[in-house]
């Protein structure tokens, strides 16, 4: 074969399809790889700001400390699903690195308690179906099927939310701060305390505000404020009164959650000591935690210490019964150690139940109190802590 | 109410230059490299799906990329373009990308279903899906087979159809040297594809 004749089917049969091939990303593929960015970029900035300072002890631990609050408000959510429960499998549709872990509840068919309980961060309802969701304390959605949402990665303090398909009706209470995004086809929401709904289909996107004001950035980057009473489309770029049917659904989600709050309440918002009396629950099928205590693990592993307390919150949260939330406890006080977050340490520690079951952990956590009540090392009598 | 659009970001930001913003960011400004990484995220992503493949370390990588530009932006003096700074980031993230696989896996790299799927066009029926990913798996295995260097110059010029010069400048080599590699994987190529139907025949 000549080399004009070689080039040519080099030509033919490699560079010419593949020239065909135009990779593109999706707007969702988009914006989970702007987030994954901008964490990226946070976690940069602040290891410079610890770099430059460091002396500054205190506001690295505030910084842990903001980054549980926000991991605990992010990391439980709980969902009740009509007759058919379908829960999908976590960890494995972790949308990016950052994304908060959220924790799934599905009422089943038993009458009057969870039957399942598994960390996800997407939530998915199948036509007819209406799943409703806590994340935290601060944000109550219901996603009417068919339809997805799922979460992103998100400042501290935020809440991101990516809606694929389905209407999302939202409650969110932004008086502790922080802002709430929906990101849906042809526009992004950001909210700071108010009662909305997205609903994403295949013209683009509709926001209506039954309480409160949005502002909403369309695909041009253009603005708009949606106040209470209107409601705003993608495809048309104007706004109009919000609809009879779409206010009426607002107000029965308000409405289902006000009646609702006490069965919803998300573990951490039980008193410790309440909780911990309480009869042991079936709150977790225990493969997912596990596989959810191995991402932390690797996250620690891998320095990402954030995301590893994110993690280990949900775990905290999630089986605050079990071995496995003890042992999150204990990482968790292990991490605040190493950060020299004391105080953070013994809130962990303090969150233990008063006797654990497993003599290990007992000695682990012995030893790490030690260590979180005396800064030299050294326990009570000057006898030291141990390795 | 208030109604009418307003632009998403100030018109300074968005009607600053590359340059312009570079130099914002390196002040510290994180809206102006929200900014620049919005304008080549999608070109950043083009590029590095054609050199090493739709797989699974795509979005990681493209989260590399751009903290390594974001770490850089120091040392960026202007003498180049930001595109050229950026790709040149972009193809040596790649290339370290290819050769820390060849040596930790061999040459066969599984694609990621998903990325293979997002190459496809959207209106394929379900059986032009299914021969546009074994097409598309076929092409990236005999790309697979060429050095990392050698792959990054046939995508840049026979693939992207990029003139020798530009394709020296982003790879940091002379055009002569360039256009050796270029020959070596034609002719890598073209072994490949004599011996690929004796593989395939039983």
């Amino acid at each position: 074969m000549s080399a004009s004749e070689r080039d040519a089917r080099v030509e033919t049969e490699i560079a010419a399809p593949l020239r065909q091939v135009r990779p593109a990303l999706d707007e969702l593929h988009r914006a989970r790889l702007t987030s994954a960015i901008e964490g990226a970029l946070d976690r940069e900035d602040e290891a410079i700001a610890a770099r430059r300072a460091p002396g500054t002890r205190h506001r690295r631990a505030s910084t842990a400390a903001a980054g549980i609050v926000v991991a605990a408000a992010l990391g439980a959510l709980i969902f009740w699903r009509g007759p058919r429960p379908q829960v999908e499998v976590p960890v494995a549709h972790l949308p990016a690195r950052d994304a908060p872990a959220f924790l799934l509840r599905d009422r089943g068919t038993e009458e009057g308690g969870p039957s399942a309980r598994t960390p996800s961060t997407s939530l998915l309802a199948l036509a007819g179906e209406r799943a409703r969701a806590t994340i935290g304390t601060r944000v109550r959605v219901t996603l009417v099927g068919p339809g997805r949402v799922s979460t992103l990665p998100a400042g501290p303090g935020d809440v991101q939310l990516a809606l694929d398909s389905g209407r999302l009706l939202v409650d969110y209470d932004g008086h502790a701060g922080g802002i709430l995004r929906v990101r849906s086809p042809g526009a992004v929401t950001t909210v700071v305390g108010t009662l909305f709904a997205v609903e994403a289909g295949a013209s683009g996107s509709r926001v209506a505000v039954a309480r409160g004001r949005v502002r909403t950035e369309d695909g041009a980057g253009h603005l708009w404020q949606v106040a209470a009473g209107d409601s705003w489309t993608s495809a048309e770029g104007r706004l109009s009164p919000i609809s009879d049917e779409l206010a009426a659904a607002l107000v029965r989600h308000e409405a289902a959650w006000a009646s609702e709050t006490a069965a919803a309440r998300p573990l951490r918002d039980v008193p410790p000591a309440a909780h911990r009396s309480a009869p042991a629950a079936p709150t977790r099928p225990g493969v997912d935690l596990e596989a959810l205590y191995a991402q932390a693990e690797a996250a620690m592993r891998a320095r990402a210490l954030g995301e590893a307390r994110r993690t280990l919150e949900t775990i905290a949260s999630a089986d605050s019964n079990g071995q496995l939330g003890e042992a999150a406890l204990l990482d968790l006080a292990r991490l605040a150690l190493a950060d020299g977050d004391r105080a953070e340490a013994r809130r962990a520690l303090g969150r233990l139940p008063r006797r654990l079951a497993d003599p290990a952990l007992a000695e682990t956590a012995n030893h790490l109190r030690c260590r979180a009540e005396h800064a030299d090392g050294a326990g009570d009598g000057g006898a030291p802590c141990g390795p | 109410m208030s109604s009418s659009p307003s632009p998403r970001r100030s018109t300074v930001a968005a009607s600053a230059t590359d340059a312009n913003l570079v130099a914002a960011a390196a002040g510290g400004d994180r809206g102006a490299f929200a900014e620049l990484y919005r304008r080549h995220l999608d070109s950043v992503y083009g590029r590095l799906t054609r050199v090493i493949g739709p797989t699974a370390e795509l979005d990681d990588l493209v989260q590399q990329i751009f903290l390594d530009v974001y770490r850089a932006l120091g040392r960026f003096r202007g003498d180049a373009a930001f595109s050229t700074f950026l790709h040149r980031i972009v193809l040596n993230v790649a290339c370290e990308h290819l050769e820390r696989r060849h040596r930790a896996r061999g040459r066969n790299e599984p694609l990621e279903a998903r990325q293979v799927e997002a190459l496809i066009a959207p209106g394929a029926s379900p059986e032009q899906r299914a021969r546009q990913r074994e097409e598309l798996a076929c092409l990236f295995a005999l790309l697979e087979g060429l050095s990392p260097k050698r792959r990054a110059a046939f995508v840049l010029v026979a693939i992207e159809c990029m003139p020798l010069e530009e394709a020296a400048a982003l790879l940091e080599a002379n055009p002569a040297a360039i256009k050796q590699r270029v020959l070596e994987a034609r002719r890598e190529l073209a072994r490949a594809l004599e011996r690929a139907p004796e593989q395939e025949s039983p």
